[in-house]
């Protein structure tokens, strides 16, 4: 029993509707699982605490309302003009004709474009094959998807610090130089990491993607603490 | 049924591209690898990473690692480049990864003409780890969690026990029938869980949609900052709920055990809560709301800075 299983089958358990094999494998499954072994606590808790609400009744006049708003439905299909009932009647039998239909109209199409196009293909010279793989080489066309990354990556950070500049107004300074700390720490990070992987001490990168993998991270990291601020959790990062 | 289309549409434009991508001058090769656990010990932690195509880990019912390599290049000499190499550490863990060793030759390699496909079998205890750069990553049927990121692509989750972490650039996300806790994020990138049962889901995209359906955990923190979240799911005791967009709608569906503590707000947009709330408006302009006599009501925060906040309980 794997813990799917048991999410799905907690439920039946506690109210005592598996077999003795299912239970038996269930409560296995809980002696050496801690994750299931609290969800089933936290459930059966729950079931324990709602059997000792007290039962609560409907007002009265909750079931006469019922009862008059069935009563209207009913008069107001009696009150249906005739033609109603016969679109009633005939609804089924039309939306299988309709989709016959289309079936049929579907194929004759396409029989008759095939047709069209075996005549059309007979008397035109083939055209050459057009190249399937672009003219850039593996290396340049990898060097391009990294720097597509980078760029991408630099305008979300760009586009948020600029959203994040407009709430920080309703800041406190306390929150406001928490924030700053943090930012600038992220920073730093980014430098270093562009340092790192810098071709000859300038702007152009080396080119591999897993070499390039603490820089994103340190994208990824700033990109959360930014889009929390700009939603006002200043205290999730 | 919507998602059984989309897998038929991707398989058809996958034959499709095949057929009208294969040449004359292509040669592909498939490997598998077998590899068993030494005695004694169980395989703890399978690291894939491919920068050259897709990867797909499935847990299975044994001890050792499977792996089947789909290489597709332009040559045989550029074939025997593509290499795939599995190391296992000491103590349990497998690092499989892919390269492109150097050649001799001055031609260069075509854009697009080398591509290796993983497919992963491992067992179900290991804890997974894959890291692809444009490409998918699909997982399934794993008991202790996931590691999973791309720049480009896709990450597709389904069955999987533990936490499991997600990061995309840009792509779509989905993840489905998760026991334990979610951390999910992407830059640009649509979110769709379904089904998350366990202590925590917390997801956060810069652009993009998070739709969840059937939620059922003890911490949710959902941020999006251009786009809308629509949230169904069980909200427990205790629990804290926390959603927010700087600029997008946010609309749940839950039900609430033992009694309920709302906080909504909107900057530019109207907030719509159930009448069971009676919510006030507080200077502020934010409303508050609460109702059930439970000692441990869950606590619900909804912000957004434009947008509109629709709570409905079923």
């Amino acid at each position: 029993m794997r813990c799917g299983d048991v999410a799905r089958l907690s439920s039946a358990y506690l109210d005592g509707e598996l077999d003795d094999r299912m239970s038996s494998a269930l409560r296995g499954h809980l002696r050496t699982c801690d994750r299931c072994r609290v969800l089933v606590e936290d459930e059966a808790a729950l079931v324990r605490a709602a059997g000792e609400l007290e039962p609560l009744e409907p007002p009265a006049e909750l079931w006469a309302a019922i009862e008059d708003r069935l009563a209207d439905a009913e008069i107001a299909d009696a009150e249906r003009p005739r033609y109603w009932m016969w679109w009633r009647a005939a609804r089924p039998y039309l939306a299988g004709l309709s989709l016959v239909g289309a079936a049929a109209a579907a194929a004759l199409f396409l029989w008759q474009r095939e047709a069209g196009e075996s005549a059309a293909a007979a008397s035109e010279p083939v055209p050459p094959p057009v190249a399937l793989v672009s003219s850039r080489s593996h290396e340049e066309a990898r060097a391009s998807e990294l720097s597509r990354a980078d760029r991408r990556y630099q305008e979300t950070i760009a586009e948020l610090r600029a959203i994040v500049e407009t709430e920080r107004a309703a800041w406190t300074p306390e929150e406001v130089a928490a924030f700053d700390a943090r930012l600038a720490e992220l920073d730093a990070r980014i430098v270093a990491e562009r340092a790192r992987l810098s071709v000859g001490g300038g702007e152009e990168l080396a080119t591999s993607a897993a070499g390039r993998d603490p820089l994103y991270a340190a994208y990824r990291a700033q990109i959360d603490v930014l889009s929390a601020a700009a939603v006002g959790e200043l205290g999730a990062r | 049924m919507t998602r059984a289309l989309v897998r038929g549409a991707q398989a058809l434009g996958f034959l499709v591209a095949l057929a009208g991508s294969a040449r004359a001058d292509e040669v592909f090769e498939r490997d598998a690898v077998n590899v068993s656990a030494p005695p004694g010990v169980d395989i703890s932690r399978v690291s894939v990473d491919n920068r050259l195509g897709d990867v797909t880990v499935r847990g299975h019912d044994h001890e050792g690692i499977v792996v089947h390599a789909f290489k597709r290049a332009p040559d045989d000499e550029t074939l025997e480049r593509l290499v795939v190499s599995l190391v296992p550490e000491p103590g349990g863990p497998v690092s499989i990864r892919t390269s492109l060793l150097a050649g001799l030759e001055s031609r260069p390699i075509p854009a697009g003409a080398v591509e290796v496909d993983l497919v992963v079998l491992v067992p179900r205890s290991a804890r997974v780890r894959a890291e692809v750069w444009n490409g998918s990553i699909e997982v399934e049927g794993v008991d202790n969690g996931a590691e999973l990121a791309a720049n480009e692509g896709e990450i597709d989750v389904k069955q999987v026990s533990g936490e499991v972490s997600t990061h995309i650039a840009h792509g779509p996300q989905e993840l489905a029938e998760i026991f334990g806790a979610v951390d999910a994020r992407g830059v640009e990138s649509d979110l769709d869980l379904e089904e998350v049962i366990g202590s925590r889901l917390a997801a956060s995209v810069y652009r993009g949609r998070v739709s969840a359906r059937h939620v059922r955990v003890r911490e949710l923190s959902v941020r999006t900052i251009h786009g809308s979240v629509r949230l169904e799911g069980t909200l427990l005791a205790g629990g804290h709920y926390r959603v927010s967009a700087y600029r997008g709608n946010l609309e749940l569906r839950v039900r609430s055990e033992f009694g309920l503590r709302v906080m909504a707000r909107s900057k530019s947009g109207q907030v719509r809560l159930p009448k069971v709330l009676a919510a006030r408006r507080a200077a502020t302009g934010a409303f508050f709301g609460a109702y059930g006599s439970g000692r441990s009501p869950a606590e619900l925060q909804l912000t957004t800075g434009m947008g509109h906040i629709t709570l409905a309980e079923f």
